[in-house]
């Protein structure tokens, strides 16, 4: 036992021990070793660089996919007192943005999204602070065959060779063995020491329900709404399908407080939603994948899927959100045959289609014609071509890749023009195909009759613990003897001044 | 609905002469000269930027249902508003508020953990300073609020006051969305965020009329400066230079802008101010004889007043006179 460590852990966090694998990780990384750290969904990888950025001098960098969670990351470090955080994105406004650069120096912790990392102004002011470790947070988004592949991703090599080659810490909580060597390549072939641990979660039962249509679905779900009574996340691929099924349930369960969470409200809404949950005022979420990562909720008793997710990694990290706190807890998944039309079609849409590839090449081409060398914003390219702005930053890449991009202007060559047609083509099919086979994974597991735990996790490491209590479905495994844990709904208070006085006066 | 009626009660005296995208920029507060002008020509200001984040498809939708339902509720009684006085305040106002009692009351409980209910660092930037300066009478703050608000509150039909406290948030206890209070209290969304804006209207009308009643949400008030406040910076701009003695055409040079786009300025500035800029191109007679033809023929449009006077003003003294009206019929 590493007692600084220790001190460190129950200073900062108030913790008593580290739970597996964090202090290997964090010793590793504080003998400046490139450290690869797997560990499962929801069990602490965050303190890995945090206590890092507090225990020693240097900057930590931690470069993050997701917006939201890295606000909400900033904000509980500050609600708990550490100032000293950051996070820069480009959501932010321009004064913001230049304020937090303008004075690097104060952050320990600065927290970028790979975007911002393009930023050859951020960059310059990066290499004058003292970096002592970099960060890769969810680094399977790095890899072509992780679930969530993100081009920006990509250029991390580049960036970290920029900055001087400080040390590496990638995390991760959902790689197969292929996509962990990946990381490893794509950072630059660091020499990583590695700290796999399992991702399988002992306290979490696995079922299937396989209902005719929607109204069966509908059905089973407020059934099991009925019997579990204990905060549950509900997943749906749509937002339309999160906002109708919250009704429902609101209409059939008014004692159950419910409300829905995605990506298209409002900021403002999303935190007070996300808040409620957390404070217990809210015992159901009907949401999109938008809703989960970051959400720390200690008790979440249910996960249910009224759509799947299109491969295994991402259906464990939601499953991921249920019993932090170790108690026993349950996925259930509701699917009808004809559910498997939803992913695919996703994942159509994820990636350009050939047709508008090629018409933006022609659109690209009748610029440097007319003597416009200088690239397009993706507002005006909208107006011509019907690509995705992930599309675009995509295409972006591979061409700056092919030399047709360089800097902020269009280089043509014909032949360099037709390879980059050929490659791209090769490119997305694969990445298609891959996506569609995950997707056969995700369909194999559930029409599978062996244990569902082993089933789920033996692509991703060598064991499968046995469960602490219920295992699945397959090894015969109800919820028929579930004993509803009673809800801690907080007492409806009537009328405003009785409201009033609670918050003011109590 | 409540934006419906609004909408046909702003339509009533603004529709024969101007167009519904007028009304659309009223409640959203475009701050430019037309819209201000429509604001005090047709009597709506108390109506001026109510609804700053009304889209324009929404407004469409609605204002398309409640011009052919028209007659059916518009007798309904209209919540208190007085936008051109409060528009630009009442976010800022609203916001310090409700981070206020979440501060206050997270306090009391020895709760120094939670998430400020708005990102805006202006607003937590102004909190934190009113912080460091009470922090020895937080208990005094709490009650103070607690009663002022009370008092106001109980003024305001019940409805409003659900709304508006049921949105607080405070120790362990989240406010609910938008959409949550507009379930919960079956009115519409749109409706749900126009009774806010009247409600803080009302706080921030009843403190300020009395600000010894009201001495902590006074506190939250921004400094009076209701001219300034309400007139477009560019327009500023442009009675300085005036007033600096500078012609319209040397504005117009050195701005690099169009002398109608001065004249623009002048005529919203005369809204605002009355005489003290107008009497250098009108006087106080001409004034008097164009108001007066207005009058007679019962019109506001601008071309069928020029025509009525064969051509003898042009359209800048036209809307200069009408700009007056307003100081004309106080004084009268
Ligand atoms: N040693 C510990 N003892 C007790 N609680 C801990 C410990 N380490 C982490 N936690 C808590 O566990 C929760 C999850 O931590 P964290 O968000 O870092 O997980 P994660 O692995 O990054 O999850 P995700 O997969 O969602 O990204 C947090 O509330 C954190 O404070
Ligand atoms: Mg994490
Ligand atoms: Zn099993």
């Amino acid at each position: 036992m590493n007692a600084d460590l220790q001190n460190a852990l129950q200073k900062f966090y108030g913790y008593d021990g580290f739970r597996t694998g964090q202090e290997e990780i964090l010793e590793s990384v504080l003998e400046n070793h490139h450290t690869l750290g797997v560990l499962p969904t929801g069990t602490g990888k965050s303190i890995c660089y945090q206590l890092p950025a507090f225990m020693r001098s240097g900057q930590v960098i931690v470069v993050s996919p997701l917006l939201s969670l890295m606000e909400d990351q900033v904000k509980q470090l500050r609600a708990r007192g550490f100032k000293r955080v950051a996070a820069l994105n480009s959501f932010l406004d321009y004064e913001d943005k230049q304020q937090i650069m303008r004075k690097l120096q104060n952050y320990d912790l600065l927290y970028v999204s790979p975007e911002m990392l393009q930023n050859d102004f951020l960059i310059n002011r990066l290499q004058s602070l003292h970096i002592q470790l970099f960060v890769v947070d969810e680094a399977h988004c790095i890899s072509q065959w992780g679930q969530e592949f993100r081009t920006d991703y990509l250029r991390l090599a580049e960036v970290i060779r920029n900055l001087g080659s400080p040390p590496v810490l990638a995390l991760t909580g959902t790689a197969t063995p292929e996509v962990q060597v990946d990381i490893q390549h794509l950072l630059g072939d660091l020499d990583m020491d590695k700290h796999i641990y399992p991702m399988d979660r002992e306290n979490i039962s696995y079922f299937i329900r396989e209902v005719q249509d929607q109204q069966e679905k509908n059905e089973t779900m407020l059934a099991l709404l009925r019997k579990i009574q204990a905060p549950t996340i509900i997943y749906f691929s749509s937002r339309n399908m999160a906002e109708s099924t919250a009704a429902i349930i609101r209409a059939n369960m008014p004692d159950m407080p419910c409300a829905y969470y995605h990506g298209g409200m409002e900021n403002e809404d999303r935190i007070l939603i996300q808040q409620q949950f957390l404070a217990g005022q809210l015992q159901i979420i009907c949401c999109t994948s938008a809703f989960g990562m970051g959400v720390d909720k200690e008790d979440v008793r249910l996960i249910i899927h009224y759509h799947l997710p299109s491969d295994k990694e991402s259906f464990i990290q939601e499953v991921g959100r249920a019993g932090r706190d170790g108690e026993e807890s349950v996925s259930v998944v509701l699917y009808s045959p004809g559910d498997w039309q939803i992913p695919i079609h996703l994942i159509e849409q994820d990636l350009p289609e050939q047709g508008s590839i090629q018409q933006m090449l022609r659109f690209l081409y009748q610029r440097v014609k007319a003597g416009q060398l200088e690239l397009p914003s993706y507002e005006l390219l909208i107006q011509h071509i019907p690509i995705s702005e992930t599309q675009w930053r995509f295409l972006l890449y591979q061409m700056e890749k092919h030399d047709i991009v360089k800097g902020n202007h269009l280089h043509y060559k014909a032949n360099a023009w037709k390879d980059f047609l050929d490659q791209i083509e090769k490119f997305v099919g694969n990445r298609k195909r891959h996506k569609l086979k995950q997707l056969q994974r995700m369909k194999e597991w559930v029409y599978t009759d062996s244990c569902r735990r082993q089933a789920l996790f033996a692509d991703f490491q060598s064991e499968v613990r046995p469960a602490k209590g219920r295992c699945c479905d397959n090894c015969g495994d109800t919820l028929a003897d579930w004993q509803s844990g009673l809800t801690n709904a907080q007492p409806e208070r009537t009328g405003w001044r009785e409201q009033l006085y609670h918050l003011l006066q109590q | 609905m409540l934006l419906a009626s609004i909408i046909i009660h702003a339509a009533e005296p603004i529709r024969q002469e101007r167009s519904a995208a007028s009304i659309y920029h009223l409640l959203q507060g475009k701050r430019s000269a037309q819209t201000l002008q429509d604001a005090h020509m047709y009597g709506l200001t108390h109506l001026f930027g109510i609804y700053p984040k009304l889209s324009r498809q929404v407004f469409d939708q609605v204002a398309a249902n409640a011009m052919q339902e028209e007659g059916q509720d518009i007798k309904k009684i209209m919540p208190y508003f007085n936008g051109m006085a409060y528009q630009s305040q009442t976010e800022p106002f609203l916001y310090r508020l409700l981070l206020l009692i979440q501060l206050l009351s997270n306090q009391t409980k020895g709760e120094n953990r939670y998430l400020p209910v708005t990102d805006n660092l202006a607003i937590q930037q102004w909190i934190k300073q009113l912080y460091r300066q009470e922090q020895h009478h937080l208990d005094d703050w709490r009650n103070g609020v607690y009663e002022e608000l009370y008092g106001l509150l109980e003024k305001l039909p019940q409805i409003q006051a659900e709304l508006f406290v049921d949105r607080l948030t405070g120790y362990h206890h989240i406010g609910l969305t938008t959409v949550q209070l507009a379930e919960k209290y079956h009115v519409y969304d749109t409706d749900v965020l126009l009774y806010q804006t009247s409600t803080i209207h009302h706080l921030l009308q009843h403190t300020e009329s009395n600000t010894a009643a009201f001495p902590h949400l006074a506190a939250l008030m921004d400094r009076p400066q209701h001219k300034i406040r309400s007139i477009t910076s560019t327009a500023l701009k442009t009675r300085t230079m005036l007033e600096r003695g500078m012609s319209v055409e040397q504005i117009a040079l050195v701005r690099g802008l169009t002398e109608n786009t001065i004249k623009d300025h002048i005529v919203e500035i005369t809204w605002l101010d009355g005489e003290a800029l107008s009497s250098k191109f009108i006087s106080d007679t001409d004034a008097a004889v164009i108001l007066d033809c207005a009058m007679q023929a019962g019109t506001n449009k601008l071309k069928q007043i020029h025509a009525l006077l064969e051509g003898k003003y042009d359209y800048f003294q036209i809307r200069l006179a009408l700009a007056l009206r307003k100081e004309q019929e106080v004084k009268a």
